[in-house]
C-alpha cells in the first residue's frame, strides 16, 4: 500500500524540478504525458523513481497529467488558443499547425483514467484552437 | 376435449414460470455490483453539470463568432452537436441499463414501497422525454441554443439517479427501512 504522503511528496518534487521549467500548461500536459509507456500505461521517471520508487513515481506522474489534462479541459476556448499559441511560440516550427491538423497527435494526451466526454471535449477544443491558429496565419500571410 | 386440456397444460406453465419468477429472489451479487458501477458510472461521468455547461458555454460561440470565420464557426457547432449527442446516446443507454435491472431483479427482491416504484417510473420517463427534447432542439436550434434544456437533461438525470440509489440501498439490505428522499435532493 502505498503512502499518500509519499506520492504527494513525488507529486511536490516533479512540480518544482521539472515541470516548472516548462513553459505553458500544454507543454507540461505533452511533458508528463510522453513519460507515459503507450503499451501498459505506466508512467515511468528516472529521477522521480530513484528519489522515492518506481510505483510511487508512476502514481505521482499520473495524478500530474489528471491536474494538467484538468486544466486544459476546464478553460474556456479563447484560453486554450491562448495556450496553444505560447507552446506553438515556444516550439516554433512551420509546420506545426499543419502537422498537428493532419496527425492530431493530442489525441494521445488524455489520462487512462479521465472521462470520456472530457476526452471528448478537449480533442473537440484542440482541434477548434488549432484550426483558428491556422486562421490566423493565413491571414497575416495574405495581408 | 383436447382443447381445454391444451388450455389446462398452458395455464399450468404459465403459473409454473410465473411462481419461479416470484420465488426468485436473491439477485446475483455482481448483477448489483453492475448496477452500483452503473449508477457510480452516471453520476461521475455523465451528470457532472459543470462539464455540461462547459460544453455549451456561450462565451466559446462568441470567441468563434469573433474570429469572423464562418467555417471555424460550422466547425465548432458541429463538434459540439456530436459532443451533447454522444452524451445523450451513452447516457440514455446508462439510464436504460438501470432501469432494466430494477424492473429485471430489484422488484423481485425487497419489499419496495409503491410509492418509491412509481417516483422511479415516473423520474424514468421525464428524463426520457427531456432526453428526445434535447436531440430535437440541438437539431433544430444548434447545441449553444440549447443549454437551459441541458441542464434540465441533468437535473432530470439525477433525480432518477437519487430514487434509483434509494432503491439499490434496500436492494442491499431488505430489512432496511423505507425512507422518501426529498424531491429536490
Amino acid at each position: 500500500m502505498l503512502a499518500t504522503r509519499d506520492v504527494n511528496g513525488a507529486v511536490d518534487y516533479l512540480k518544482k524540478r521539472t515541470l516548472a521549467s516548462l513553459r505553458g500548461d500544454i507543454a507540461r500536459l505533452i511533458y508528463v504525458a510522453s513519460t507515459r509507456d503507450y503499451n501498459t500505461g505506466v508512467y515511468y521517471h528516472d529521477g522521480v523513481a530513484s528519489c522515492f520508487t518506481q510505483e510511487i513515481a508512476n502514481r505521482a506522474l499520473a495524478q500530474c497529467h489528471e491536474e494538467s489534462f484538468r486544466d486544459i479541459v476546464e478553460a474556456p476556448l479563447e484560453a486554450m488558443v491562448e495556450k496553444l499559441e505560447e507552446y506553438m511560440k515556444a516550439n516554433c516550427s512551420e509546420s506545426f499547425l499543419s502537422t498537428w491538423l493532419d496527425i492530431e497527435p493530442y489525441r494521445v494526451l488524455a489520462p487512462l483514467a479521465c472521462d470520456p466526454l472530457a476526452t471528448k471535449l478537449f480533442c473537440s477544443n484542440f482541434k477548434i484552437a488549432l484550426s483558428i491558429l491556422a486562421s490566423r496565419a493565413k491571414n497575416r500571410l495574405r495581408d | 376435449m383436447i382443447q381445454i386440456a391444451l388450455s389446462l397444460l398452458l395455464a399450468v406453465l404459465l403459473l409454473g414460470l410465473m411462481l419461479h419468477w416470484a420465488l426468485q429472489a436473491d439477485i446475483p451479487s455482481k448483477d448489483l455490483s453492475a448496477a452500483w458501477d452503473t449508477l457510480g458510472c452516471l453520476r461521475t461521468r455523465f451528470f457532472p453539470a459543470s462539464l455540461v455547461d462547459r460544453i455549451l458555454d456561450d462565451s466559446d460561440f462568441l470567441f468563434v463568432n469573433s474570429q469572423k470565420d464562418r467555417q471555424i464557426l460550422v466547425l465548432l457547432e458541429a463538434e459540439r452537436k456530436a459532443i451533447v449527442m454522444y452524451w445523450l446516446r451513452n447516457t440514455r443507454r446508462q439510464v436504460k441499463l438501470l432501469m432494466i435491472f430494477h424492473v429485471k431483479s430489484a422488484r423481485h427482491y425487497a419489499k419496495l414501497a409503491p410509492r418509491l416504484e412509481m417516483r422511479l417510473a415516473s423520474d424514468y420517463v421525464s428524463f426520457l422525454v427531456v432526453c428526445d427534447l434535447l436531440r430535437i432542439l440541438v437539431r433544430m436550434r444548434g447545441p449553444f441554443r440549447a443549454r437551459k434544456f441541458a441542464r434540465r437533461t441533468v437535473a432530470a438525470g439525477s433525480r432518477f439517479c437519487a430514487a434509483s440509489e434509494q432503491i439499490l440501498m434496500i436492494t442491499k439490505d431488505p430489512h432496511a427501512e423505507i425512507q422518501e428522499a426529498p424531491r429536490n435532493a
